[in-house]
Formats: C-alpha cells, sequence, structure tokens
C-alpha cells in the first residue's frame, strides 16, 4: 500500500479517536448538588401522629467500615444536628431532654467505607515511551528483567450521614425499634454550610413524618 | 475508554485487510455520524441526539456496482434527568439520573451502486453482525449497568459524490438505522436513525 493511502488511513483512524475520545462521563456533569442522593426508608407500621416528643444525640457516631471508632462534634455535626433539630420541630414534634423520656430519639451518623484494589502492571518497563531505555545506562540493546510481579494498591474512601430516628415509646423485648432512616451520599456531604438543605430535602421527601 | 480502543483496533484490522486483498478495487469509508434514539429507547431511556459518533468501512468492489465488506462505528448517547423521587423496595431515592450508552457495532457489509461512474453515485446498504454495548444508569454518581455483545442491523442509503468523473475518493452522504437489541429493566433495544457525511478514499498501490 502507498504512503499516501497509509497516510488516509491515519488520519481516518486518528478522526476517530477524536470523535470517539469525546465520551461524557455523566459524573463530570455533575454539580456537587446534583452529584448527591437522598435516601429515606420507614416502617409502614409506624403511626407518627403517635409521637410528641423527641431527643437527638449531643455527638456524632463515626462508623468506618462496620466499626464504630469515635463519638466526635465538629462545626459539620453541629450543624447536621442542628439542621435535623430544626426540621422535627416544623413538623410539631417537641425537644426534650434525653432523661426525661422522650418518644423519639434521633442518632446521627459519620459513615465512612473504604475499598481496595489493585492494579497490575506487567512488564510496563518495556514501554521505553514511559521508561529508561536501557541505553541510558549504557546498555544499548539490553531489557529489563524484574524477578518480581509490578502491582499498585489503591483505596477509596466514600463518606455519608446517616440519621436514624428509633421509637422509644414503647419500647419492648429489649429492643428499640427504628421508624425512619435517612443517608445521604455523594460529593461536598460534609458541609456545615449545605448541612441544612440536604437534611431539608430528607425531610421533605418524607411528609409522613409529623406528629400530626 | 476500553470500548473506544476496541473500535479503532477493529479499523486497524480492516486496514490490514487490504493488504492481502486486491487493492485497486478496495475503498476506505470514514464518516461523521449523528444519531437519534426512536421507540423503547427514546421513551424509556435517552432521548437526546448523539452527536459523538462516527463510522467507517473497507469495502471490496466486486463490480462496479456491488461492494461488500466490514464496518464498525461508535456512538455515544446521553441525557441527564432533573432531580425526582424514584419508590423502590428499598425506600425512597431523591436522585439526578444520568444515562450513558455507546455503541460499536461489528458488521459484515455489503453495497449496491446504483449509477457507478456518474456524478451523483446513490447507494443502499445493509451490514449485519455484533454490536459492543456499555450502558450505564447513575443515580447522582452512583452507577449501575451492564456490558454486553448482541446483535446488530443496519440498513442505509445515501450518495457518493467523487472527486473526478471516474474517480473512487470523494464525498458521502447518507442516512440509516440501527438495529439493536438489548435488554435492561424496562428497555428492550438500543435503535437509532442517523445521518452522516464523511470521505472515501482508495487503497491501492
Amino acid at each position: 500500500m502507498k504512503k499516501r493511502s497509509w497516510s488516509f488511513v491515519m488520519m481516518a483512524l486518528f478522526g476517530a479517536m477524536a470523535i470517539g475520545g469525546c465520551t461524557k462521563d455523566p459524573t463530570e456533569e455533575l454539580t456537587q448538588e446534583e452529584s448527591r442522593i437522598y435516601i429515606t426508608n420507614r416502617d409502614e407500621n409506624a403511626n407518627f401522629a403517635n409521637y410528641k416528643t423527641f431527643s437527638v444525640v449531643d455527638s456524632v457516631a463515626v462508623i468506618e467500615d462496620g466499626r464504630l471508632t469515635a463519638r466526635e462534634v465538629t462545626n459539620v455535626d453541629l450543624a447536621f444536628i442542628a439542621a435535623v433539630r430544626t426540621q422535627l420541630q416544623q413538623r410539631g414534634f417537641t425537644e426534650v431532654a434525653r432523661d426525661a423520656n422522650p418518644d423519639l430519639g434521633v442518632n446521627v451518623n459519620r459513615v465512612y467505607n473504604t475499598s481496595t484494589g489493585i492494579i497490575g502492571y506487567p512488564n510496563y518497563w518495556d514501554l521505553y515511551g514511559g521508561f529508561w531505555d536501557p541505553f541510558y545506562w549504557g546498555y544499548p540493546g539490553f531489557g529489563y528483567s524484574f524477578p518480581f510481579y509490578s502491582y499498585g494498591v489503591y483505596n477509596i474512601t466514600e463518606g455519608a450521614i446517616s440519621i436514624d430516628i428509633v421509637a422509644l415509646k414503647g419500647a419492648t423485648d429489649n429492643k428499640l425499634q427504628g421508624v425512619w432512616t435517612g443517608l445521604i451520599r455523594g460529593q461536598g456531604v460534609f458541609s456545615a454550610q449545605t448541612a441544612g438543605s440536604q437534611v431539608e430535602a430528607l425531610f421533605a421527601q418524607s411528609p409522613y413524618l409529623q406528629t400530626q | 475508554m476500553k470500548v473506544q480502543i476496541t473500535s479503532l483496533l477493529f479499523v486497524a484490522l480492516l486496514g490490514t485487510v487490504a493488504v492481502q486483498a486486491q487493492q485497486d478495487r478496495l475503498t476506505m469509508n470514514i464518516n461523521y455520524s449523528v444519531n437519534t434514539p426512536i421507540g423503547n429507547f427514546k421513551e424509556e431511556s435517552v432521548n437526546n441526539t448523539s452527536w459523538r459518533g462516527f463510522n467507517a468501512s473497507i469495502m471490496y468492489h466486486i463490480n462496479p456496482k456491488i461492494s461488500v465488506g466490514f464496518g464498525t462505528g461508535f456512538n455515544d448517547f446521553y441525557q441527564k434527568y432533573p432531580r425526582a423521587l424514584y419508590s423502590s423496595p428499598e425506600g425512597d431515592i431523591s436522585a439526578v439520573r444520568s444515562i450513558s450508552a455507546q455503541t460499536i457495532p461489528l458488521l459484515v457489509k455489503g453495497r449496491y451502486n446504483f449509477a457507478p461512474g456518474a456524478g451523483l453515485q446513490p447507494f443502499v446498504g445493509l451490514g449485519v453482525g455484533g454490536n459492543i454495548i456499555t450502558y450505564d444508569e447513575y443515580l447522582g454518581v452512583i452507577a449501575n449497568g451492564e456490558s454486553s455483545f448482541g446483535f446488530a442491523a443496519q440498513p442505509e442509503a445515501g450518495i457518493f459524490v467523487p472527486f473526478r468523473k471516474e474517480g473512487s475518493a470523494g464525498f458521502t452522504l447518507g442516512a440509516n438505522f440501527s438495529y439493536m437489541p438489548f435488554d435492561y429493566g424496562s428497555l428492550n433495544n438500543l435503535n437509532n436513525w442517523g445521518v452522516f457525511a464523511g470521505f472515501k478514499f482508495p487503497l491501492r498501490d
């Protein structure tokens, strides 16, 4: 095949690559607010009209990979606790002290999950474009040989806010029944500035959560 | 990225096939293509037009009217929906839903040229083969989806305008319909139609 024909083929390939490389990444098209998802669940048998008072925790439980590791009170934690208090009060519930027999108890948690991956790099040293050519060391024509497998390890940690409401009123059988749970996942969750709007979004999709 | 490399490797393979055949009857056609979902694909998933696509083929001219060969292509479909509440047995989820779908057909093709040698040469064609599909649905940044290999059929019609009389290089302009079955939830196909424009040139010594 003539050089000119190969030139056409290569130009066509590069053109195709340019068009094919324009794949949209949906995650890059989202603002931080759009990246967040709000998940709520409820006990279908719970009648929230039966509950009048509540008490919120004074600190946030930090749960990492399924284990409670700390209780903390950062500015972000305080913002979420205050937002939950505001939302429940707006729905007719009255906050009382923890030792005043509240009908509902509210837990606020920061949840972290870490996933680990391993990437293998077999024979990457053969790609001289990204590795020193043995010629540099005075050994032209030599190749590299490593007696072990090359790999890299990466960790991805995702954080979320979870809010659990448990029924203290009428608790039996040594169990505190969960009646509502809310979870916020995505980007920019741990923000004192947006804590109020995030908690508001959780409660907005739970119109049943009111005392009358 | 893996999906795009597969398509480019297939186009490169078409180039190596050229070396083996009688090259003065061999032509390559590459087009920019714009495709729009129809039917179930449009109703259940994406109704935005894809402006990110191409198709390419290498055809061997058995005679001036009939050519056969291989074809491929790529289309990227994307849609973002406003935040909405989705109810499921797992609870209520408020999220911004996004859909991203890529198709790479790998086809055996045939074309019929109605007026070889003319200034305007209308043609029709049909490609049948497989289809590499990557389909992802996002709720926020949380993705679920699948990749699969399915069936594809692609009838087409268009015109070829040679740069010079009797020449085998020139412009191509046409339209096609892609039949692409695909099962994912309530989605049962990725059918779409499109228009394309590009160049055809001979591969010869």
